[in-house]
Parts: structure tokens; sequence; C-alpha cells
């Protein structure tokens, strides 16, 4: 996977400036996974209230901005289970095993202009919210299949499932509006 | 080897494969072209995701789907604001026709035929507001000031919050426009400035528009413009050469007017030189005999006097109508009572519409130069077959509309409420009807104590309120049915329209119409209760499972 540069840990900075350092991080983070901006600002004012408060707790042994992000990650996941009230978010069942994508379109090309980052964003926010989620988690978040398993409460191989649909259906997504 | 699947690969760059498995794979690619393209590509692919996603700077670069969907609702609502005001007026001109046609036709504005309760608690509010205000009771019907009211404060609130933008101040101001109180000296833009009373005197020439907003206006001199007052009394002495639009308690006009006069008011008194038509919405317009009126009067009001001579036609919707002058063509009158006296003399036709011959009274001495039809409601005429039930079904889905537009962009979380489900419309059903049975008896139980009777008049008032947004809640469910809950700002007001014809048309249904109201009613209650209460559960306290 792909490492965001490490932060430095934390030790004794006030809270203003872990504030500072995260808020425009945990701010996107929330947007992508609820997929809209004034509910990420309050979930992001939120996750720092929870920040705030479990900083005892936080492992030192452990990266601190990884630890941030599943805060955030949790909350807005908690979120999203109560939106859709007791259906099952993240399920997949064994038919949906993806098939060979002979098919389908293959993967899209690195180039990456500013044009087309807003698309693949514009692309992500149209999907499904069980294909969005891991994708934010293991792309925005650099977070591995375990850890996403262990959130999202789904079997490990089911994230790659979603995760590899999830990107089928973003190729698809920019396929569409962009026939090339 | 035979060549792993795409999916194997996709784990293989995650690096979430099992390192013998993957150092199978390894081998593999060096044997394999064509895999070795594929996994390349899935890498790139992951990077362009990377990349992507983590543009630090995304929100400074473009606003979020649903931003763009709020920028594009609220132009729309923005328009839909300055339509209110314009709806409430009609409504308010309906109000009349649909009293001369009997009460049973109102019931559109009250769902559960709360007109007691409403009456009530309007009156409370009206006496609160003072007694300079009462007019407002003629000019406006008491659910759409109850409704219009918590919407401005909703607005109000949501201003507080953040200045959002614009079209919230915009709407705001609509609003405010709409509901425009008589006796406030707000501004007077172009001409003089001043507050209280603004009076252009008898030698003074105001060589433009002139628009006052005062408590009284006096014009003795000249405006060679247009005139619009909003004012408790507007005086016209002197001279307009344009039109008079006037708001006001009181509009008075003795001077010459040039072109038409649009009255909105209490009193609306012509008696002066008018050069083309008069307009009059009001609770009292009187025409007196010294008014010069060469072409159409057309009037409005629950007391109507025409003691001057009208040049063409005149055309009354009113209560009581007393005619007593020369009219040079048509008169049509429809209302409750008409009277015509002596020396009364009407150039073509009469036509007269009310409940009973008995409240047609034309003198012997009259002249009618044309026809003379006169017709009366038949007392057991189905709803179904006039003309005012439909046109208030569509002032019905008119203002539902609106309100839905400005509902689901005030607070966008109620158009999730959940009601797509089986389970979920029959729970909704129960908590509605449970809230609907409760709040009336808890705000009673309330209001005994004295202490709680301002909580117990704003749940009240919320309960109105939720009971007149739960069918605009069901129609939105049901627009979300045809085009998807995520469509954009157009379909989600088509959707909505759709929804809300539907609803209209069910509720009417013969037979059944009521029972699907009373059901509808309290599922949208239900549901305007669970996303209330789920967004009220979403800005309190964590949940247990969200912690890490």
């Amino acid at each position: 996977m792909y490492a965001i540069a490490e932060l430095p840990m934390p030790i004794d900075r006030d809270f203003s400036e872990i504030y500072r350092e995260y808020h425009r991080r945990v701010l996107n983070l929330c947007a992508y996974l609820l997929n809209s901006r004034d509910a990420a600002e309050d979930a992001a004012n939120e996750v720092f209230l929870r920040i705030q408060r479990k900083y005892e707790t936080y492992d030192p042994a452990l990266s601190f901005s990884n630890w941030i992000l599943k805060i955030a990650s949790n909350y807005c996941i908690d979120l999203l289970r109560r939106r859709g009230l007791e259906k099952r978010l993240f399920g997949v069942d064994a038919s949906e095993i993806p098939e060979p994508a002979s098919d389908r379109p293959g993967p899209l090309s690195a180039m990456l202009s500013s044009e087309q980052g807003k698309n693949v964003r514009h692309a992500l926010g149209s999907l499904p919210e069980k294909f969005r989620v891991p994708l934010v988690l293991a792309y925005y978040n650099d977070f591995s299949y375990v850890q996403i398993a262990a959130m999202l409460r789904i079997p490990r191989n089911t994230v790659a499932t979603l995760l590899f649909r999830g990107k089928q259906q973003l190729r698809e997504k920019l396929n569409e509006g962009e026939p090339s | 080897m035979n060549c792993p699947a795409e999916f194997v690969w996709a784990q293989y760059v995650d690096e979430e494969l099992p390192e013998n498995e993957a150092r199978e794979l390894t081998a593999h690619l060096e044997s394999c072209s064509a895999c070795q393209k594929l996994a390349m590509a899935l890498n790139n692919e992951n990077q362009l995701l990377v990349q992507s996603l983590q543009d630090i700077e995304y929100w400074k670069q473009e606003p979020d789907s649903a931003q763009q969907e709020i920028a594009r609702s609220e132009k729309v609502v923005g328009g839909a604001a300055i339509v209110i005001g314009a709806a409430i007026f009609l409504r308010a001109g309906a109000g009349l026709v649909l009293n001369v046609e009997g009460p049973s036709v109102l019931d559109w504005l009250s769902p559960l035929s709360l007109s007691g309760q409403l009456n009530w608690l309007a009156n409370a509010l009206f006496y609160l507001l003072g007694e300079g205000r009462s007019m407002m009771a003629f000019l406006i019907s008491r659910i759409s000031f109850i409704v219009l009211g918590c919407l401005l404060a909703g607005a109000l609130i949501v201003i507080m919050r953040r200045i959002k933008g614009f079209a919230a101040i915009v709407s705001l101001a609509a609003i405010m426009l709409a509901l425009v109180v008589p006796g406030y000296a707000i501004e007077v833009r172009k001409g003089e400035l001043g507050r209280g009373n603004v009076t252009v005197s008898s030698n003074q020439i105001i060589d433009d528009t002139l628009v006052v907003f005062a408590d009284s206006v006096d014009v003795r001199g000249t405006v060679t413009g247009d005139l619009v007052a909003f004012a408790r009394r507007v005086n016209i002495r002197g001279t307009v050469q344009g039109n008079v639009i006037g708001f006001g308690q009181r509009i008075e006009i003795t001077g010459n007017v040039g072109g038409d006069i649009f009255g909105f008011g209490q009193d609306i008194q012509a008696s002066g030189s008018i050069g083309h038509n008069l307009w009059g919405f009001g609770q009292n317009i009187t025409v007196d005999t010294s008014c010069r009126l060469p072409n159409d009067a057309t009037l409005f009001g629950s007391d109507v006097n025409v003691e001057g001579a009208v040049g063409r036609d005149l055309t009354t919707l009113a209560g009581t109508v007393d005619v007593g002058n020369e009219i040079g063509r048509d008169f049509q009158f429809r209302g409750a009572r008409l009277l015509v006296r002596v020396p009364t003399v009407i150039g073509r036709n009469l036509s007269a519409m009310a409940k009973s011959a008995n409240d047609v009274q034309i003198d012997p001495g009259v002249v009618i130069k044309g026809k003379k039809t006169i017709e009366w409601a038949k007392p057991e005429q189905s709803k179904y077959l006039t003309t005012g039930f439909y046109f208030g079904q569509l002032l019905w889905i008119a203002a539902a509309f609106l309100m839905g537009l400005l509902l689901f962009w005030l607070f966008p979380r109620t158009a999730r409420a959940p009601i797509s489900t089986v389970r979920n419309v029959l729970k909704s059903g129960g908590i509605g009807f449970l809230a609907a049975v409760a709040t009336p008896i808890a705000s009673v139980i309330l209001a005994i104590t004295l202490i709680g009777l301002p909580i117990a008049l704003t749940a009240l008032a919320l309960w109105i309120l939720c009971l007149y947004l739960a069918k605009i809640l069901i129609a939105r469910s049901i627009g979300n049915a045809i085009f998807g809950a995520n469509g954009g700002a157009i379909s989600t007001a088509v959707g909505l329209l759709i929804g809300i014809v539907i609803v209209a048309i069910a509720v009417n249904l013969p037979y059944i119409g009521g029972l699907l109201n009373f059901i509808l009613i309290l599922i949208g209650f239900g549901g305007l209760v669970s996303s209330a209460w789920s967004g009220w559960l979403r800005r309190t306290a964590p949940p247990a499972d969200a912690a890490v």
C-alpha cells in the first residue's frame, strides 16, 4: 500500500495544534465517507471532540495519524450505519464474487491531471456506500484489508471483493463520462 | 502456471497476499508479459486513486456534488420564495371565494379539520402581534401565516448558524415582504428619506417613481412616475401620473391618478379621479360618488360599495356588494350578497352568482340594457363539480410544492425520512399516530399549568406544522421512488411535484380519500418525527461502538 508521510508523534502538543494539523485530512475523510460537505463539517467537529476525550487512551507506539483517521472512520461508518438503519451496509453475498474482467474496462491510466482527479472524486461520490467506504478507507486512509474488515465487521475476503468491484464500477463510471 | 485472475493481481498490488503466494506471483510476472502489463496497470490505477483522493486542496477546488445540488436548489428556492408571496395573496383571494362556496371546501387547509384549534391559535398570535396588524387576518389565511412564521424562524436559524448565502436572505426578505406589516417605517428608497410620515407637500413635484415604506404616506403634490407605497395609511390628495400600488391598512384616493390603482388593504376608498383601472383587494372597498373611473373596476373584498360610476366593466368577487350608479358595460358579481339600487344603469349584461335567489336583490327601477343572468349554487352539488374545489386543490399543490422545496432545502435531512420500506412505513405510521394523538393531549395538560403555556403553544404550533408537512414528506418519498433518492435538483423537484399531485388525487378519492388522507398524514408525521429524532441523536452522545 502507499504510505502517507508519517507525521511525527505528538507527546505533549496542545490540542489546537493537533486540530490545525489534522483538521483538513479529517474533514476530507468525513466528506468522502459521508458524501456531503455539510455532514462532514459536523462530523469533523464531533471527531475532534472525541480525539480530545480519548487522548489519554492513545498508545504512542502506534501512528498518531492512523489513530486519528481510525476514530474519524469509525464515527462516520457509525453514522452511515445508523442512516441505513438495519440495512446490511457492507455485506456482499457469495454470488457477487467477481467474474473475470474480460468484457469490462481495463485499469485506469495513471495520468493524473487536476481534471482527472476531479473526475475520480466525482465518480467516487456516485458509487454506492458499500463500495465507496472501503475504497476511501483503503486509498485515503491507507488501511489494510484486515483493519477495514474489522471496522466494517465483514470478512477480510469481502473487503477484497468490495475493493475490486468498487474499482471496476469506478472505471465504468469514468469511461461512461468520457469515452476513450 | 496459469495466469492468475485480475482479482488476485488486485490483491497483489495492494500487498495483501500471503507472502508465499506473493512470491509465486512475482516469479510469474517475470515470465508473463500480459500479467506484467496487468499488474502494472493495476498499480498505476491505485496510484491514481491515492493521488486523487489525497489531494488535500480538494475543498478549495470544487464543491461536492451535494453542495452543487444545494447551490442549484438555492436558485430554485430563491425564485420560489418570491412566488410564495404571490401565492399568499392568491390564497387570500381564494379564501374569500372559498368562503362563499361554503366552509367544506376549506378542508384542504386543515388536514384533520382543525379549524377550531387553528382559530384560537391564530387569534392568540394576532392578539400578541397587536391591534395594528389585525388586518393581516383578512389578508392571509391562518395556516399559511403559522407555517410561514415557523419557516421564517427556521430560515433565521439557518442564517444565524452560517450566513450561507444570498438565497436564504432573498427568501427571508420575500417572506417578510409577503407578510408586510403595516405601521413599520422601513425605509424610503428614491424620493425622500424619513421615518414615520412621508409627505409630498402640495408644491412639491417628484419627477420619478416613488417607493415609500413608512407609517403613513400623504401625497399632496405631484409624483410624475408610479407610486409604490407600503404604509399603514396611504393618502393621495395630489396627483400621481403613473400607477399607484399601495399596501396598507387604509388607502384613500381623493386626488388624481393617471394610471391604474392596485390597492391591497383593509379599507380602500376611491373618491378622486382614476385614469385607467381600479384593482382593489381589501376588506372594505368603497368607490365614492365623486370618483371618476373611466375604465374597469375589479374588486375583491368582503364589503364592496360602488356609489360612483364605472366607465366600463365592474367585476366583483366579494361578500356583500352594493351598487348604486352607472356601469358602462358588463357587471359581473360573484359572492354572498348583491344589492343593486336605483339609479343603477348597466350598459350591457349583468351576471350574478350567489348562494340563493334571496341573496340577489335588484331594485325595480334598475335599468339593465343587456342580458340579466343570475345563477345560484345548488346546495347538494358535489364538491367534485365545483371549480373552487379544483382551484383549491391546485393552490394546495402549488403551496405544498413550494413549501416542500423550502423544507427540503432548509432541512435536507427530512428528505431521508425512513419511509421507504414496508417495515419503516408501519413504524412511521405507529410513531405518527402516537405523536399525532399525544401532542394535543400533552399540550392541553401543559397549558393548564399555565407555566407550561409557552411550551404547549410551541408544541401545538409544531404539531400543526407537522400535520401540514406530513403529506409533503410522503410526496417526496413517492418522488424518490420514481426518480431515485440521489437525483439532481430538477428530478427531485419534478419528483416532488409528481408526488404531491399523486397525494392530492389520492386524498380526494371518493369514499376512501378521507381514510387515505388520515393514513398518509400519520405516516408522514411519523417520518418527520423519526428524522427529527435521528437528527437529534446524531448531534448528541457518542455511540459506544464508535470507540477505537
